[in-house]
């Protein structure tokens, strides 16, 4: 019996050893690309084009992330990216709120959550290129092509269905009698969802505000697409360093760190509700 | 939505039955009927890039469903630290594709990318991006590595869903560890595993982002994918009709699969009441 016990407790260690490399090599996979992305943007062209590769520069620059910033003046195009996803940010979660809410606390004769989801399978669905070529002409009609404007209306355009799907989950958990207390005291619709609905549901607006932003901020098709050259945001300036510059390492890597900076800060912000986020309607909770 | 998902598919499907062209704006309109399609459907560029996409987003779903069941099987255990790794193992998917382009194109570079520093000692060293073949590996292998965390993700959230009771009866009983996988967590994770597999299917047939900075479908057509295909044909090359109507192909395509899948595994309402 002692024996048994004693070869069991050797097999799950045997178990736990082996999960812990399997750990170790995923996170060395995920963060050794990253490291090299980022020392390869500190290190001087010497050490870029060398091999074997040197892992650790000894003398470290920051002339790429001074270049980019000054003399290919691409701080215009972080300003456009900045500007682009936070105005789709906004609007999608002022909309989105707004939408979700009313569906919330409004009977619908049909089922709603049945209605979302397909709506959001739909946009999830089809190849955005499929209506690409259609939308240019459009907005190259409404005479939008390469503004701003343009990329936010899109961007807010696919990120509603999400956003309204996510705050519904979070104003559907709101109890009703804080609401019904709201409406005792005399509040209207409007100001009961204001006052009492939104403080409450920070949470939910942040998550979704996040995914929005990093929707919009990632986002390379309808931008490459839609854009010549004032209103290019950071991921087509990144793809042009490659086409039309030949192979700038230094730089490239610089604006590649800059633009992972932000999606990153957000997603440790969130942290806890970003799995929520990202799993969206693939599991019940 | 209606502004830029619905009007536009009309359009295009409008347009995909005439000879507009945009090159000679003067020149009347016509109705085609079915003219482009079946020239689209013809088309060889079109063909090769159909088999690309099958072949890569096939190969690497693969990988993918392997891999994240291995790391979720792992990580919904829990314990100290795992939520933090969790966590790290999600960054691939969360930053920009073009970054992931510009990243492994930094990696694969035949001279002093790392990825050869590894490999070239086992005897694998290889001009990844610009020889046919090893360029739709690398392809893969890009695609398998942005990808596999979100796989791992819901399928960690999916197992975590999953009541204890079962595992418990089956320990008593003694079943082993693999006993227990096959006969009990596999069943039960099913329909997980093809809501999984169905979202990852429809974005895969989209990927578009990272190629373009990678190989841009290169060498030749080597990793041509058909939304590539589709952006060259109409928005370099302008020959709207015919990309309008390889679209709509496209589109019909994956609306079939999807509705198999979805028909065979899922079922969308159950998941929702």
């Amino acid at each position: 019996m002692k024996r048994q016990i004693a070869a069991r407790q050797g097999k799950n260690y045997f178990k736990r050893i082996i999960e812990y490399v399997v750990i170790f090599i995923a996170l060395s996979q995920v963060l050794i690309p990253l490291f090299w992305l980022f020392t390869t943007s500190l290190k001087n062209p010497v050490d870029i084009f060398t091999y074997p590769p040197v892992w650790i520069p000894k003398n470290i620059t920051l002339n790429h992330y001074r270049s980019i910033l000054q003399v290919n003046g691409v701080l215009p195009y972080f300003i456009n990216s900045v500007i682009i996803a936070l105005s789709s940010t906004l609007m999608a979660t002022v909309f989105g709120g707004f939408a979700a809410y009313s569906l919330a606390r409004v009977r619908f004769p049909f089922k709603l959550g049945i209605f979302l989801v397909y709506w959001i399978l739909m946009t999830r669905m089809y190849p955005a290129v499929c209506t690409a070529i259609a939308y240019f002409m459009i907005i190259q009609r409404l005479g939008l092509l390469d503004t701003r404007l343009a990329l936010s209306i899109t961007y807010t355009s696919f990120n509603l269905p999400f956003v309204i799907w996510i705050l519904l989950g979070f104003f559907g958990d709101i109890p009703r009698s804080i609401e019904e207390s709201a409406i005792m005291d005399g509040a209207t619709f409007f100001e009961r969802f204001v006052r009492v609905v939104i403080p409450i549901s920070i949470p939910g607006l942040v998550v979704a505000a996040v995914f929005s932003f990093i929707l919009a901020w990632n986002e390379f098709l309808f931008a490459v697409i839609l854009t010549t050259y004032r209103a290019q945001t950071v991921p087509v300036v990144i793809s042009g360093f490659i086409t039309d510059r030949g192979l700038e390492w230094g730089q490239m890597t610089g604006m590649g760190v800059l633009a992972i900076i932000p999606v990153l800060i957000f997603a440790l912000i969130i942290q806890k509700n970003f799995v929520k986020g990202l799993a969206f309607g693939a599991v019940k909770e | 939505m209606s502004i830029t998902s619905l009007i536009p598919l009309a359009y295009s499907l409008g347009v995909s039955f005439t000879n507009l062209n945009l090159l000679r704006p003067g020149q009347p309109i016509q109705f085609v009927g079915l003219q482009n399609y079946s020239t689209g459907i013809r088309d060889g560029e079109f063909l090769t890039a159909a088999w690309n996409t099958i072949l890569i987003v096939s190969v690497s779903l693969g990988l993918q469903l392997l891999i994240g069941l291995m790391l979720s099987l792992i990580l919904s255990q829990e314990r100290k630290g795992f939520r933090l790794w969790q966590t790290i193992l999600l960054i691939p998917n969360i930053i920009a594709p073009v970054v992931v382009g510009v990243l492994w194109r930094l990696m694969f570079n035949p001279d002093y990318g790392i990825f050869k520093l590894g490999l070239a000692q086992i005897g694998i060293d290889k001009p990844w991006l610009q020889h046919p073949i090893w360029a739709k590996v690398a392809v893969i292998i890009v695609e398998t590595w942005t990808w596999t965390p979100f796989v791992m993700l819901t399928l960690i959230a999916g197992l975590k869903s999953l009541s204890d009771t079962p595992f418990e009866a089956a320990r008593i009983d003694g079943a082993s560890g693999l006993q227990i996988f096959r006969y009990i967590t596999m069943p039960l994770l099913k329909p997980v595993i093809a809501v999984t597999l169905l979202l990852r299917l429809m974005d895969a047939f989209k990927m578009f982002d990272s190629i373009y900075v990678l190989t841009y479908g290169g060498p030749g057509l080597a990793t041509e994918v058909l939304s590539l295909r589709i952006y060259k044909k109409g928005l370099k090359y302008f020959d709207i009709t015919e990309a309008s109507a390889q679209s709509w192909i496209f589109l019909i395509c994956i609306f079939v699969i999807s509705y198999i899948i979805a028909k065979k595994f899922v079922q969308v309402e159950k998941r929702i009441e």
